[in-house]
């Protein structure tokens, strides 16, 4: 038992070594799928550097290397690689289309690239357009390509030309030899940029029924290999190997697809019209602005003629201008002159490069200098000239604008003279008159002061000896001393009338609306009062009101009333008017009585001071009354006059220039 | 103590008068006569030939002319209202004149009265005898404050 069981032992651990062994060795052992790839059928196969390259043969070795399987490529003409797989002498080929001919002795992978083919011609044949037109031509195609197929199949032309590859096709059809390439798109256009080639082109024309469907081909049978190479290629096309290969051999063409042809066919529909719009439309703009443009110069062709005439004639302006105008030039040499410079200034032959003097020379270069107007005055020939001096600095000379002042400078002269005359004058009047004003003043405080006391002495002392001596002075004696004593008491009121009237002159006026009526009323009760036994009858209007000062109407009031009481002293049914009337538009004011009158011959006598008209024996007074009055009115700016006629009574009127208001 | 009048007249005649007119109208107080403007100040303050009179025996009424030789009637005023030892001193102005002027510097100055002279002895007569009567008979001043002052102002010198 013993040995069966270490037999069986034995047999188990071998069978194990046997599997791992083998399981380890077919690992190991990479199996090597045999391929093959064209010389040139770029991108898809085609050789760099000795080696099999191109978008399909690396995208085979990804498929198998995802199966863990390897690649070994042998280099062929197409036609040769075809019968290599169909005899079995290679597993696989990389890029081969799915045409109903191959069917039968291939087996084909899931399409893994869908492609149009393409016709070719030389740039600039316009004989063909469509495949319809390659009926009577030389078409060059691949042996054993699909486009090869696909022309006999479709019997596209009787002329085909096969070749052993499309570089050698490109190579003669770029020669001029033949008419037309059909072959796969994309590969043609990589040999036309990879060969250098110049003059041949892809036609814009899909060619319906040659949809070539690459996929990857085995020996018809081989289920396995092709369900192996399925598997491979979904895994390269999910994992984003197939992506990244397609990038890299596709990208650089595609972007170079539209030709500066193909974009100009599809801009230039759009863009033609737009231009001509355009074009059209800055035509009709332009053309209206020509038309504008025309307008406006005629326009300014016309105010520039206009302001041509006008300057014309304003050139003639300082010529024609009756007062000096000069241009002088820094050295006072003049460059311009008009008529009426030339005669004031008087010049020997010509005006024009003259030279004025040194004061000219100082005044224009003061005044280009400080770039400000000066005027200047002189004397030329006896007349005086003011001369405004106006620098042009752009120039560096000056216009020089004179005038005539003779007659207003002699005017100024004699109104300065008359008023500086009238001035010493006023000053001297001034003068004499505050000497006077002095003079007047003293005198009225000297009388003042001292021209009562001698008549008070007089008095008194007479007085006092009258006093003493009453009883043994003869009569006679006693009137001397009454005289004495009478005398000097009217010498006092003399005086103090004099002092009234003096200060009247110098008295200040206040001036309001004052009511004369009853002013009038009061004083003619004070002269009722003072002498009860006489009856005199007044009639005082009402509402007599003029502006003047109180007090000195007061005092106007008192003395007229004051003398129509006294000069109706002696009359029968006296009466004393106070009214007012409108003489010569003014109002005018009037005491009327009908006492004894005056002759008018003397009228001129009436107001001047100590003058009387009737002896003082019969109508006592000092005769100073109506000069006070008319001192009064006087300086109220009014007037006084009288009127009468003996025994008729007399009417005073005054009146004021300060009128009430 | 006796009342006394001082009068500042340089007219001798006015003198002669108002001593007439007081005496005939029996006021017998005494009166001191002046006739100068700089003596009056010397009497009035007690100076130079008046330096022994006691500044105590002041006058019941001073009568004052405005126009004196020297120092004028206003100017004494002043000098008077200056001092607080005469400042309440009654004094009237007596003079011929009647312009306004001279009655309004005499009363900003600070007279008591401002009596114009008449010619007429007879109104001249009843001026001095109504002065005579009021200030000196009806008229009250306040003397304890004058001794009072002038002694304060002894005390200072």
């Amino acid at each position: 038992m013993k040995h069966i069981n270490k037999f069986c032992l034995f047999i188990i651990s071998f069978t194990i070594f046997l599997f791992i062994g083998t399981f380890k060795l077919c690992a190991d052992e990479k199996l090597i799928i045999k391929s093959g790839s064209e010389f040139d059928y770029p991108p898809f196969c085609l050789v760099t550097n000795g080696k099999a390259d191109g978008f399909s043969v690396e995208l085979l070795r990804a498929a198998l290397n995802a199966v863990i399987l390897d690649v070994e490529f042998q280099i062929g003409a197409w036609a040769d690689l075809k019968d290599a797989l169909k005899e079995g002498k290679i597993d696989v080929l990389p890029l081969v289309g799915r045409t109903p001919e191959r069917e039968p002795i291939f087996d084909f992978t899931f399409t893994y690239l869908p492609l149009n083919g393409a016709i070719f011609i030389r740039k600039g044949d316009t004989r063909i357009r469509t495949i319809a037109d390659l009926a009577d031509k030389e078409i060059i195609v691949m042996k054993g390509d699909n486009a090869e197929e696909y022309v006999m199949r479709q019997h596209v032309s009787p002329h085909i030309i096969s070749v052993e590859t499309y570089t050698e096709a490109m190579k003669l059809l770029a020669s001029g030899k033949h008419d037309a390439i059909i072959a796969q798109g994309i590969m043609g256009l990589y040999l036309i940029k990879n060969l250098g080639i110049t003059n041949i082109v892809q036609l814009e024309h899909e060619i319906s029924g040659f949809r070539q469907d690459f996929s990857f081909a085995v020996q018809e049978g081989n289920i396995e290999l092709l369900k192996t190479l399925n598997e491979g290629l979904s895994k390269v096309m999910n994992d984003g190997t197939f992506e990244r290969l397609h990038h890299k051999w596709f990208i650089p063409l595609v972007d170079h697809k539209y030709t500066i042809k193909e974009a100009m066919i599809y801009t230039l529909p759009v863009v033609i019209p737009s231009i001509i719009i355009i074009l059209l439309i800055l035509f009709f703009i332009s053309r209206a602005e020509i038309k504008i443009k025309t307008k406006k110069l005629l326009v300014e062709i016309e105010s520039r003629k206009k302001a041509e005439i006008e300057s014309r004639d304003l050139a003639k302006f300082p010529k024609e201008n009756p007062n000096p105008v000069l241009r002088l030039q820094r050295s006072a040499k003049i460059i311009y002159a008009n008529n009426a410079a030339v005669n004031t200034f008087n010049f020997e032959g010509n005006a024009v490069g003259s030279i004025l003097s040194d004061l000219w020379k100082y005044e224009i270069n003061k005044a280009l200098d400080t770039n400000s107007v000066r005027f200047l005055e002189a004397e030329i020939c006896g007349r005086i000239f003011e001369f405004v001096i106006t620098p042009i600095k752009e120039g560096e000379y000056a216009n020089v604008y004179g005038s005539d002042i003779t007659e207003r400078k002699k005017a100024q002269q004699e109104r300065e003279e008359a008023n500086s005359t009238l001035e010493n004058k006023v000053k001297e009047r001034t003068a004499s008159l505050e000497l006077l004003n002095s003079d007047l003043e003293a005198f009225n405080y000297s009388v003042s002061h001292d021209l009562r006391s001698p008549l008070r002495s007089m008095n008194s002392f007479s007085k006092i000896l009258l006093d003493k001596y009453s009883s043994s002075m003869p009569a006679e004696d006693k009137d001397f001393l009454d005289r004495i004593m009478k005398n000097s008491i009217r010498m006092g009121n003399i005086i103090d009338s004099l002092l009234k009237l003096s200060q009247i002159s110098r008295t200040k006026l206040y001036t309001a609306n004052i009511d004369i009526s009853s002013i009038a009323k009061t004083v003619a009760q004070d002269l009722k009062y003072g002498e009860p036994a006489r009856d005199v009858e007044f009639k005082i209007k009402e509402g007599l009101i003029t502006r003047a000062d109180k007090n000195l109407l007061i005092l106007v009031l008192k003395n007229l009333m004051g003398n129509a009481w006294k000069f109706t002293g002696k009359v029968k049914d006296p009466m004393i008017e106070v009214g007012s009337d409108i003489l010569d538009n003014e109002n005018t004011f009037f005491v009327r009585d009908n006492g004894i009158g005056f002759n008018m011959e003397y009228k001129d006598k009436l107001f001047e001071a100590f003058e009387r008209l009737h002896g003082s024996k019969e109508f006592p007074g000092l005769g100073i009354g109506l000069a006070i009055v008319k001192r009064i009115i006087v300086i109220h700016n009014g007037k006084i006059w009288a009127e009468s006629e003996p025994d008729k009574g007399a009417t005073f009127y005054f009146s004021f220039k300060n009128n009430a208001d | 103590m006796e009342k006394m009048i001082l009068l500042i007249e340089d007219n001798e005649d006015d003198a002669k008068l108002t001593q007439i007119a007081l005496e005939s109208n029996h006021i017998a107080n005494k009166l001191v006569v002046i006739d100068d403007g700089a003596e009056a100040l010397e009497y009035i303050f007690c100076q130079g030939k008046y330096a022994q009179r006691d500044i105590k025996d002041i006058p019941t009424v001073i009568l004052l002319d405005i126009k004196l030789p020297k120092v004028s009637g206003l100017q004494i005023l002043e000098k008077i209202r200056a001092d607080k030892r005469t400042n309440k001193l009654p004094v009237v102005l007596l003079t011929s004149s009647t312009e306004e002027n001279d009655m309004i510097k005499a009363y900003e100055k600070g007279c008591n009265s401002y009596i114009c002279k008449p010619v007429d002895f007879q109104q001249f007569s009843e001026a001095i005898k109504q002065l005579g009567l009021y200030w000196l008979v009806l008229n009250n001043i306040p003397i304890n404050n004058f001794k009072k002052e002038a002694l304060k102002n002894d005390q200072n010198n």
